[in-house]
């Protein structure tokens, strides 16, 4: 089972929100996919809940990437810099 | 886990619902949660006075006010349920991973707070109740004699009712605090007519009134009375601002036996001759025929 972040520290970042935006999928196309409720979905995205391992799992199956490229315990750097910064 | 339809409370839009006045009055942010979260326990406490010391609020030793209160109780503890989705329901079908992990974060920390509650009822029995000599007797002879704090059959009764409202509430309590705001965008909770802070004034202050005037007339009618009209209102004004008709045939039928209960109520404290009494059971009866006629001829 996953738990509620304590503070900042505790904190894992993940990029969910982009992830389904790209997606074109509402949280509640996602939360029926991944089988849960809508409004964990919006907590997993505000980073309110830290989500269990078997659930970050089955997140990165969904989506077709590694857990590292969903989730961090570091902010990650917004895509549109990734991108641009493997361009040049 | 592929159940993830929510009940009670915010739902998804998608989602099709007839609203009550249940869900006008269900709080979705977690500032009106914990307004309500703040006066249960003040209901609570008023209910327990009213019951084991009715004499501290200017109340005879028949009081029907403790039902009142109990009807209150009910009302808010109902609130913060369906404000948390029912969580704390035990084998609930529909929790996911974080709803069980919030209960389960709930309960942990409800369980001190119930623990003092519990000490603290039992210091209070302690200090209120009033020490008494008891003997038994075989003739005239005094076979053994103790002294001692004695709880009649009721009080007792009462002190476990106490117990067991604070262990149910406590759990829904402390996710009432702690659960974030409803999401925007995907919950039908900011269309209910008035904004919550409004909303839970206008409970407020049907309360207030109504226990201030069930205070003076030494019964729990006015409250129930002040209740019944504010919650109609509020669902009516839910239902208008959805589009749908503010009153439905059912709801005519149940607001027709509310009235006339109403109605019964106040006719038994109309027998001492108060004019008073004897309209509001005027009224309150002429209402629930007028109701349930409509209701019948379903307009």
């Amino acid at each position: 089972m996953g738990r509620k972040p304590k503070g900042e520290e505790g904190r894992l970042h993940n990029r969910l929100a982009v992830l389904r935006a790209e997606r074109r999928l509402t949280r509640q196309q996602l939360a029926d996919s991944i089988g849960v409720n809508y409004q964990t979905v919006g907590y997993l995205e505000r980073g309110d809940y830290s989500p269990s391992l078997e659930l970050a799992f089955r997140l990165s199956e969904f989506f077709g990437l590694p857990i590292e490229a969903i989730f961090a315990r570091e902010p990650f750097t917004p895509m549109s810099e990734q991108v641009y910064a493997e361009a040049e | 886990m592929t159940q993830t339809a929510v009940v009670g409370g915010p739902r998804p839009e998608s989602v099709k619902h007839v609203i009550t006045w249940r869900d006008a009055v269900t709080p979705a942010s977690r500032a009106s949660r914990r307004r309500w979260t703040a006066v249960y326990p003040l209901l609570l406490t008023g209910g327990g006075v009213a019951v084991a010391a009715p004499q501290l609020l200017g109340l005879g030793d028949d009081s029907g006010l403790a039902w009142g209160f109990l009807i209150v109780i009910a009302v808010v503890f109902g609130m913060l349920r369906r404000g948390t989705r029912r969580l704390t329901a035990v084998d609930h079908p529909e929790l996911d991973e974080r709803d069980e992990s919030a209960r389960a974060d709930a309960f942990r920390a409800a369980y001190p707070f119930l623990l003092a509650v519990l000490a603290l009822s039992a210091v209070a029995l302690f200090v209120v109740l009033p020490d008494i000599d008891r003997s038994t007797r075989q003739g005239a002879t005094i076979t053994s004699s103790e002294s001692g704090f004695f709880l009649t059959a009721e009080a007792m009764i009462g002190f476990l009712l106490w117990g067991f409202l604070w262990a149910v509430f406590l759990p829904t309590g402390v996710l009432a605090w702690r659960e974030p705001d409803a999401l925007d965008g995907e919950t039908v909770t900011r269309e209910r007519g008035v904004s919550e802070p409004v909303r839970d004034a206008l409970l407020a202050c049907a309360l207030s009134v109504g226990l201030g005037a069930s205070l003076l007339s030494d019964t729990s009618a006015w409250l129930l009375l002040a209740l019944l009209l504010v919650l109609t209102a509020l669902g009516a004004i839910a239902r208008r601002t959805a589009g749908e008709p503010a009153v439905t045939a059912a709801t005519k039928g149940g607001l027709g036996v509310a009235s006339l209960i109403v109605g019964a109520v106040f006719a038994t404290l109309a027998v001492g001759g108060d004019l008073l009494n004897w309209l509001v059971v005027l009224l309150a009866v002429a209402a629930g025929l007028f109701l349930l006629a409509l209701a019948v001829r379903g307009g």
